[in-house]
């Protein structure tokens, strides 16, 4: 900024914020210097002047001069407020008396009609020699122009904003230049947002629409809602607007419909009654469907969750500037406000700003919309309104939508203005906006198509003229005037031609920069799909219902022409029947029972005989099928014959048994004739005549009974009979003999074949006893037959019916099969046979036992009383041979009496041994089971005992058997004992090996030698105690062995063969922990 | 260097047992005293003092393992080694329960005896018999159940 100063000694100063001051310049220089300035000053088109601190105009160029209509030198003195402003004092916003007050640089942007338009002032202090302000620089440029080019762009954007209607714009390599609020639901569900790519899926439609040239059209899921969408392509532009209405409702619509025609037509096949039901299921449906659109809107009303999904902020502020809700967006952005005001957190403002326009609502209680930049940097879009909280208190509700893109976008806007424009006409809902007469101010193309008037006649038109009801149009219209918009109102558009279109508006006000309501912009709904469908509906209800009716009628009219059909049959029937009566009597009264059926075996005649014979009344059985005359064991076979009656055939003598209704049998003979129908062919029934024959068939019954009664009672007795025909040398034989003998009944038979059954050994026994008995003895005997291979016992009996003169005049006998009764006998006598065998082991065991207990009990005592003297000779042995110490080392004397110590001292030794092995035996073994090395257990069993060198140790323990749960006292004594006997098995030599290894959850050890063997008789006595084949053996050592393996509840067995030799095994269940 | 001698009671009811273990311990220079009858023992006991008692535990009038629990409350002090011609290990944890020092199973080889109680008075002598180390021992020759 340059100054000139009016002052004597000029300064030509420089000045930034009042602290960098520049001084003097000679006064030719200066003249210069000036002279250059004054040209330059005047030539510059921004207002210039230089103000006093008492606002008078000092100085100014020639720009504010014309200004102001006058001359520079006139302008000087002027007071600026009051010719400029044409005001008693310095506005508000005057920037000169800021820099007064603080001596800094101020900027203002400032309307000023008596200037003709906006400016942007800016205002820089001048400072005296001794740095007091004395004025400043006023220098103001003309931004008329610019405001109105902004003005019109934000008038112009706006429009696709407010667009209900998707809007949006990608560009051909598919990035995502602008969307409107509406495009954000898909923006969201891409994830993505203006200046980001699209989906590859969009990518690839935009790029083949903006190749092809021409629009593209169809439906797609967003969000669960369906859009029509469009893809305009803009060639010159190089991008492809997207245009999409939301035809969510449409499509349910539609998708109600067909299924409702589906369910229709498959019920219409159905029978009368359920169709009613049907009818009113549908009914219910079209209610359910109904409530569940009014449960959705009340859904709607539930925006909480929404608010905080907001891509926008929405914070509710009480009139004490406290912010009572903020949504997500908000918090995000800002922070929490913990309970500060407004200006606190947000600016850390102490006082509210002023001047604020959030609370300017308050004071008009109107909605209120204006920009704000927030302390993030970013422009807001702001909408203010009073909010009647629930309680009736006042706030202010506040959505502010992030417009920092926007305002980029807006920059970009300028340039295609057009396209603002072809957004509105691309739209496929008709769009008007109206004025506040409610004439129309701006159609689009769709609107145009709707009412076939052209753009021209339209814009200055009444808008209600193109609906049916213009009243309902109007209406809608004040109702946007005092709610602010309205929604889904329903009218009919009416074309030119007369076409009625139904639609639904959706219409709000339109304000203008100052919140001023302009006028209202309309977007209208073809809903004619939608009514058409419900329509639809309608009608095929009232198809349904019409069907309905038809069906009845039908039903009805056949119902009528059955019981005329009926009423015929039975006048034909009464003639019949008089006819009929005479041929019934003869038959009825016949004496023979007759009896008539029909093909289905129903009886239809039963006449008074074969009442008689049945006990069934001739009315109870009519109709009745011919079973129940049957008993239960013959009706099939009686319903095969009647079966072939059917076929044509008749009855000569056929016996059919008939059950009487008292439970009895008859038994009758019958005799069948078939009656034929009118064409001589056809059966139509049988009649049957019988004779009763019950008591005739009885007596042959009961003689075939008296024989089989007998043969049962033979075979029940399992004994048979025979008698001898003395002339023909035959034998009769029973049924029963046969079958003992096993031979087929009725074979002949002679004395002499029957000998030949009798077992070989017996046969002569049988023979002499038969001739005896021939002689007038007693022939009872028991004896052996063979029949088939197999041999059992008979006993025969006979009487034998002899002359005065001894001869053989007839015989009957008896046979009777006893072959379990003998095998019953020799079963017992091997039986006792083994008790007593049991008796004599059993006996035998307690005495060993009592022998053993014996033994025990003795082995203590003799225990104790050979362990003193035992003491005693080993302390002499020691002290004998510390005596011979005092003998010369080399004398004889001292070697043999060395030698013969020693003897004493080895035998006492193994009296000791003895001992030991005897307390052992004798006493209850206290097994106590430790963790113990098996491979240190053999190695110090081993180390116990000397092994002649002729016999080669080999030790074969598995690896991971090293430990073993045993008492390993116990075990080393068995080890040992089962070592020293395998040593001395192979006097001549031979190998011994110990191996021990794991099997089915147990620990074997095997004691292996190569020495002589076991001899057989030996083998049941080894382990009993005593037993001994050693020369020095006392014969516990095994013995012990045992009872120590049998304390580990283990086995010890063993096995032995010549050459080979013997192992002994010992087998000990595995432990699984210590006890 | 000298020793001084130390005194042993032999308490058993054989009197073959008392003569040769006499002969043996005064052979190492040790002095020796007897006894046939827990009785005996009890009265021997409070006339004179003795380092060490070798006690039989079956003797005639008084079961071993009780007379060593009376002469424990007496002469906690003393080393006793308990000696049996009947071995078992219930017998053998009882009286070193009851303050025996060792525990040997007849016969019992002298070499054996006489090393254990010159190791065990050697002991006495260094710890002071304040600290009494019972010692488990058997004749090596000697199998125990």
């Amino acid at each position: 900024v340059v100054f000139v100063s009016e002052r004597k000694s000029r300064k030509v100063g420089t000045s930034r914020k009042g602290k960098k001051r520049t001084d003097v310049v000679t006064n030719i220089e200066t003249l210069l210097v000036k002279d250059v300035w004054e040209r330059t000053f005047d030539s510059i088109p921004d207002l210039i002047v230089v103000l006093d601190n008492r606002h008078r105009i000092v100085r100014a160029n020639k720009s504010m001069a014309q200004r102001l209509g006058v001359n520079p030198e006139q302008c000087i003195g002027l007071n600026c407020f009051k010719c400029v402003h044409k005001l008693d004092a310095p506005p508000s916003f005057c920037p000169h008396s800021l820099t007064m007050a603080d001596g800094k640089e101020h900027t203002a942007e400032v309307h000023e009609d008596n200037l003709g338009g906006d400016f942007l002032v800016s205002t820089t202090p001048l400072f005296d020699s001794q740095g007091q302000i004395i004025g400043s620089v006023h220098v103001a440029r003309d931004i008329t122009q610019r405001k109105k080019a902004e003005e019109e762009i934000k008038s112009l954007s706006r429009f696709p904003t407010e667009n209900p209607n998707v809007v949006m714009r990608i560009s051909k390599d598919g990035n995502m230049l602008y969307s409107n609020k509406a495009g954000l639901t898909i923006l969201n569900e891409w994830k993505s947002e203006v200046g980001q790519p699209v989906p590859i899926k969009w990518r690839q439609l935009v790029t083949g629409v903006f190749q092809s040239g021409s629009k593209k059209e169809f439906e797609e899921e967003h969000s669960a809602q369906t859009f029509l969408i469009m893809l305009a392509p803009i060639a010159d532009a190089g991008y492809v607007n997207v245009y999409g209405r939301d035809i969510t409702e449409r499509k349910k619509a539609e998708e109600a419909l067909r299924k409702a025609h589906e369910e229709l037509e498959t019920r219409v096949q159905e029978r009368t009654k359920e169709l009613r039901e049907a009818s009113e299921g549908l009914q219910a449906e079209i209610t359910e469907r109904k409530r569940a659109e009014e449960a959705v809107k009340a859904e709607r009303k539930r925006f909480i969750d929404v608010l905080e999904k907001l891509p926008a902020y929405l914070v509710l502020l009480t009139p004490d500037y406290h912010v009572s809700y903020a949504n997500r967006f908000f918090r995000e952005r800002f922070g929490e406000d913990h309970g500060k005001r407004c200006f606190e957190y947000l600016f850390g403002r102490t006082e509210p700003c002023e001047p604020c326009e959030t609370y300017k609502t308050l004071k008009t209680m109107a909605p209120l919309e204006w920009e704000w930049t927030g302390p993030d940097g970013h422009n807001y879009y702001i909408y203010d309104s009073p909010f009647t909280d629930v309680d009736g208190s006042t706030l202010i509700m506040e959505v502010g939508i992030d417009i920092t893109e926007r305002k980029k976008a807006e920059e970009k806007l300028r340039a295609a203005s057009l396209y603002s424009r072809s957004l509105i006409e691309a739209s496929l809902d008709p769009l008007v906006t109206i004025s506040a007469e409610g004439k129309i101010t701006d159609v689009n193309k769709a609107t145009e198509e709707a009412t076939g008037f052209s753009r021209e006649q339209l814009i200055g038109s009444d808008f209600s003229d193109y609906f049916t009801e213009p009243e309902e149009a109007r209406k809608g219209y004040r109702k946007v005037f005092t709610e602010g918009f309205v929604k889904d109102y329903p009218l009919a558009l009416r074309h030119r031609s007369g076409k009625i279109t139904d639609v639904l508006y959706n219409a709000t006000v339109y304000r203008n920069e100052l919140g001023e309501i302009k006028g209202v912009f309309a977007a209208a709904r073809d809903i004619t799909e939608r009514k058409r469908a419900e329509e639809a509906l309608r009608k095929a209800h009232d198809e349904l219902e019409m069907r309905v009716e038809e069906r009845t009628r039908e039903l009805t009219e056949a119902a009528w022409k059955l019981q005329a059909e009926i009423a015929e049959r039975k006048k034909r029937e009464e003639e019949l029947r008089e006819t009929r009566t005479y041929l019934e009597n003869l038959i009825d009264y016949a004496n023979a029972p007759i009896i008539v059926w029909n093909p289905a075996n129903r009886i239809t005649r039963f006449n008074h005989a074969f009442e008689r014979l049945t006990g069934h009344k001739a009315e109870d059985v009519s109709d009745k099928p011919l079973e129940i005359l049957f008993p239960e064991d013959s009706k099939e076979e009686s319903l095969k014959h009647i079966r072939r009656t059917a076929s044509g055939e008749y009855w000569q003598v056929v016996e059919i048994p008939i059950l009487r209704t008292d439970g009895n049998v008859r038994t009758v003979l019958w005799n069948s004739a078939n009656i034929l129908g009118k064409d001589g062919t056809t059966v139509v029934g049988t009649i049957a005549q019988g004779e009763d024959i019950t008591e005739r068939k009885q007596a042959e019954k009961s003689l075939r009974e008296s024989q089989v009664d007998l043969n049962r009672a033979q075979a029940v007795a399992q004994t048979g009979s025979w008698r001898l025909d003395v002339h023909s040398n035959a034998l009769l034989w029973s049924d029963e003999t046969y079958r003992m003998f096993g031979i087929p009944k009725g074979t002949s038979l002679t004395y002499e074949t029957f000998l030949n059954f009798v077992h070989p050994d017996d046969r002569e026994y049988v023979d002499q006893q038969w001739h005896a008995a021939m002689r007038g003895e007693l022939y009872d005997i028991e004896h052996r037959i063979v029949v088939d291979g197999r041999v059992r016992w008979v006993r025969e009996k006979a009487e034998l019916e002899l002359n005065k003169d001894g001869v053989l005049l007839s015989g009957f006998g008896t046979v009777q099969d006893v072959t379990e009764k003998r095998e019953m006998h020799a079963k017992l006598e091997e039986y006792s046979r083994h008790l007593e065998e049991l008796v004599e082991e059993k006996t035998q065991k307690l005495k060993e036992a009592e022998r053993l207990v014996t033994i025990g009990e003795t082995a203590g005592m003799v225990g104790h009383d050979i362990r003193n003297p035992l003491q005693s000779i080993e302390g002499a042995v020691y002290l004998a041979k510390e005596e011979l110490q005092s003998l010369p080392a080399d004398s004889s004397e001292r070697k043999e009496l060395q030698e013969i110590l020693e003897i004493i001292r080895r035998q006492t030794g193994y009296i000791d041994r003895i001992v030991a092995d005897l307390q052992d035996f004798s006493r209850t073994p206290m097994v106590q089971f430790r963790e113990t090395n098996l491979q240190e257990l053999v190695a110090d069993a081993l180390s116990m005992t000397e092994i002649p060198e002729n016999i080669q140790v080999q030790i074969l323990i598995q690896e991971d058997l090293q430990t073993v749960q045993v008492d390993s006292v116990c075990l080393k004594r068995v080890l040992l004992n089962l070592i020293e006997n395998a040593a001395h098995a192979m006097p001549n030599g031979g190998e011994l090996t110990i191996k021990a290894f794991k099997q089915e959850e147990c620990t074997h050890i095997h004691v292996e030698d190569t020495g002589i063997c076991i001899l057989e008789e030996n083998k049941p006595k080894i382990f009993t105690p005593l037993f001994t084949t050693k020369a020095k053996g006392q014969g516990f050592g095994l013995a012990v062995c045992k009872k120590l393996v049998e304390a580990h509840n283990g086995e010890i067995t063993f096995e032995s063969k010549a050459g080979k030799g013997t192992v002994f095994k010992i087998k000990l269940p595995q432990r699984k922990e210590a006890v | 260097m000298e020793k001084q001698k130390k005194s042993i009671l032999i308490i058993d009811d054989d009197k073959s047992i008392l003569n040769i273990f006499t002969r043996i311990l005064q052979k190492q220079g040790y002095k020796t005293d007897t006894a046939e009858t827990g009785q005996e023992a009890l009265e021997k006991l409070q006339a004179s003092s003795f380092h060490l008692a070798i006690i039989d535990v079956k003797l005639p009038d008084t079961n071993g393992t009780d007379l060593l629990v009376r002469i424990n409350q007496t002469h906690p002090n003393m080393i006793k080694i308990a000696i049996t011609g009947f071995p078992s290990l219930e017998d053998a944890t009882k009286v070193i329960d009851r303050g025996a020092a060792a525990y040997l199973v007849k016969p019992v080889k002298s070499e054996e005896l006489i090393s254990i109680i010159a190791e065990k008075l050697k002991k006495q002598q260094t710890t002071d018999a304040h600290h009494k180390q019972p010692f488990y021992s058997f004749a090596a020759s000697t199998t125990f159940i």
